[in-house]
């Protein structure tokens, strides 16, 4: 898929994602038990209803918006920290860059999906404590590729020739090592959204997400799993949703790590 | 008498590598005057890199410097970075060894010059800044500057990025000009070139030239002076045609040797056997002693000094190459 396409879905998403309160969507968490479990299709209800007679469009659609906001959000909060710490790591000392990364190590270590769930688990739930925990897991692989990119820059020798020219460090650090560090970043935290979005999902299909009775991707998972026999098509709908919307940000980070790369190849 | 443009004495470079201290320039003494040039020679890890880096001071926290450089006046190695990166690029510049990595990827020509010459106070604006850079990319020849100021680096030839490196380097009209190795990274036709671009700026901004190579023969088109380095020592210093034409050092001799000439017939040339001493690990006498074929009793045991051995020329040797002379 060329880039220019996968990211214009990307972009319609979140788009569609801000527009929702302008649609008039049927209630999304009010249902009418006389409807319940209506299949894909019906009159009124075009993907149907769930066991509690909701609107199954309205809810996926109001569910994207905490989907999409426990993907992005993390991922930025640990860009500006993972990225901080590895730049810091990567420039400064070995002392400091061996305790910032080996404390990272330690993060590291775990899984990361039970390290979410352990913090989130730890703070309680709600869609705030998620989105803190999935930062939390994200900022030591951020900050790896951050600190190899400082280590890569290091050594470059317009940061040597930089110094031969007078720049003092405050100065190269601006002018050179982020500008040259940021792309790399930037494409690899592209990369994480997928993932991310697919992290919260899990976490409040666990229970540990945003509450109900609001509309949450991963919640409606398992709210709609107890009805697998009654129609399971119900249930594949908002798994459907948080699979495409994951795909989609990994494509479009691919594609631009492509872009990326075929800068590099030129310079 | 006024002070030369740059003075070394004594200097002394260790890099303190996993817990040891490695000497790697071991007491290397030179000056350079204004319009002059000094070619240090010598092959891989003989120092000659990191003395010319020494100048500037660009070694990292693990290295130690000891003895005196000066330029002009003005003693280097006390100074804190602060008033070193007033000096660097402003009084003394550095030509890299590879203009391709030297010159910021992601940013255009002349915004990279004027950088220098706004970091030091030479433009006032930016409009000011990248007309002084246009200028100076006319200076060292560019022949459509407006566009390769406009040019992001990887869209110029390595003859062009090594042109604007040296552009760079005289922007803020230093006195002292460092180049290390500024042609090893390109073809021979425009190696030449660089090194007549190098000689006519030098002349006509009277700077002084110091020189990094590993190629006698740049060293013969370019030096005044010539100072041949071994692990960390220069062995023989004095006028480049003394030097050259009739060194008294084996190193010097063997070097001359290994080199390709047009006037040496194929096959002829002499490798010199062995391998340089690692600086961690030297021995008592004389550096260069096991791969000598002067060597003697006496080398194995005391380390030669720089001595006089014909007008203006030194050589640390026991065993020096008898003058066959005219002069």
């Amino acid at each position: 898929m060329s880039t220019k396409v996968s990211v214009g879905l990307v972009a319609a998403v979140c788009l569609l994602a801000l527009a929702v309160p302008l649609l008039h969507l049927q209630n999304p968490t009010i249902g009418s038990l006389g409807q319940r479990l209506l299949p894909p299709g019906s009159p009124g209800h075009l993907l149907g209803t769930d066991g509690q007679g909701r609107d199954l469009l309205s809810r996926l659609l109001w569910g994207l918006r905490p989907s999409l906001l426990s993907g992005l959000l993390p991922v930025a909060v640990a860009a500006l920290a993972g990225g901080t710490l590895g730049l810091v790591a990567g420039l400064t000392t070995h002392w400091v860059h061996d305790v910032v990364m080996r404390t990272l190590d330690v993060f590291y270590a775990f899984p990361a999906v039970l390290l979410a769930i352990a913090i989130a688990a730890a703070l309680g739930s709600g869609l705030s404590n998620a989105v803190i925990a999935l930062s939390i897991i994200l900022v030591p692989p951020i900050a790896r590729v951050a600190e190899t990119e400082a280590a890569r820059l290091r050594s470059a020798d317009f940061m040597l020739a930089a110094r031969a020219s007078g720049a003092s460090w405050p100065a190269i650090v601006v002018r050179q090592v982020l500008p040259n560090a940021a792309p790399g970043i930037v494409v690899y935290c592209s990369s994480l959204i997928g993932l991310s979005i697919i992290y919260a999902a899990g976490l409040s299909f666990l229970g540990l997400g945003i509450a109900p009775p609001a509309a949450e991707l991963g919640l409606m998972v398992n709210d709609l799993r107890q009805f697998i026999f009654n129609d399971p098509l119900l249930l594949l709908e908002p798994a459907a949703l948080i699979l495409v919307v994951a795909v989609l940000f990994n494509v479009a980070g691919d594609s631009l790590r492509g872009l990326l790369d075929h800068r590099m190849e030129v310079t | 008498m006024a002070h030369p443009a740059l003075t070394v004495e004594d200097l002394q470079v260790s890099f303190r590598v996993a817990g040891e201290e490695v000497p790697v320039v071991r007491g290397v003494s030179f000056s350079v005057e204004a319009g002059r040039t000094l070619v240090i020679v010598g092959e891989s890890g003989s120092g000659k890199s990191v003395t010319a880096r020494s100048i500037l001071r660009l070694h990292g926290r693990n290295a130690t410097l000891d003895g005196a450089i000066r330029l002009g006046d003005t003693e280097l190695l006390g100074l804190d970075e602060r008033r070193m990166n007033e000096l660097r690029g402003a009084r003394v510049a550095l030509i890299p060894q590879d203009a391709t990595g030297a010159l910021d990827p992601l940013r255009r020509v002349g915004s990279q010059i004027s950088e220098v010459l706004r970091h030091h106070g030479r433009a006032p604006s930016r409009a000011g800044g990248l007309a002084q850079a246009i200028e100076l990319l006319r200076r060292v020849h560019i022949a459509d500057p407006d566009r390769v100021a406009a040019s992001y680096p990887h869209q110029l030839s390595g003859g062009m990025r090594q042109r604007i490196a040296i552009a760079i380097a005289i922007s803020c009209g230093p006195r002292v000009l460092i180049a290390d190795e500024p042609t090893t990274a390109l073809d021979v036709t425009v190696q030449a070139q660089i090194l007549d671009l190098l000689s006519e700026l030098q002349e006509r901004l009277d700077m002084a030239l110091v020189m990094v190579t590993h190629d006698v023969g740049v060293a013969e088109q370019m030096a005044d002076e010539v100072a041949v380095m071994y692990a960390g020592r220069v062995v023989e210093l004095g006028p480049v045609d003394i030097v050259l034409g009739s060194p008294a050092h084996p190193y010097t001799a063997a070097l001359l040797a290994a080199q390709p000439r047009p006037d040496v017939p194929r096959g002829a040339l002499r490798p010199i056997p062995g391998v340089p001493p690692l600086p961690s690990r030297l021995a008592v006498g004389c550096a260069f002693a096991p791969r000598c074929d002067r060597r003697a009793a006496e080398c194995d045991e005391v380390e030669p000094g720089l001595e006089r051995s014909a007008a203006r020329v030194l050589v640390a040797c026991h065993r020096p190459i008898a003058m066959e002379r005219t002069a």
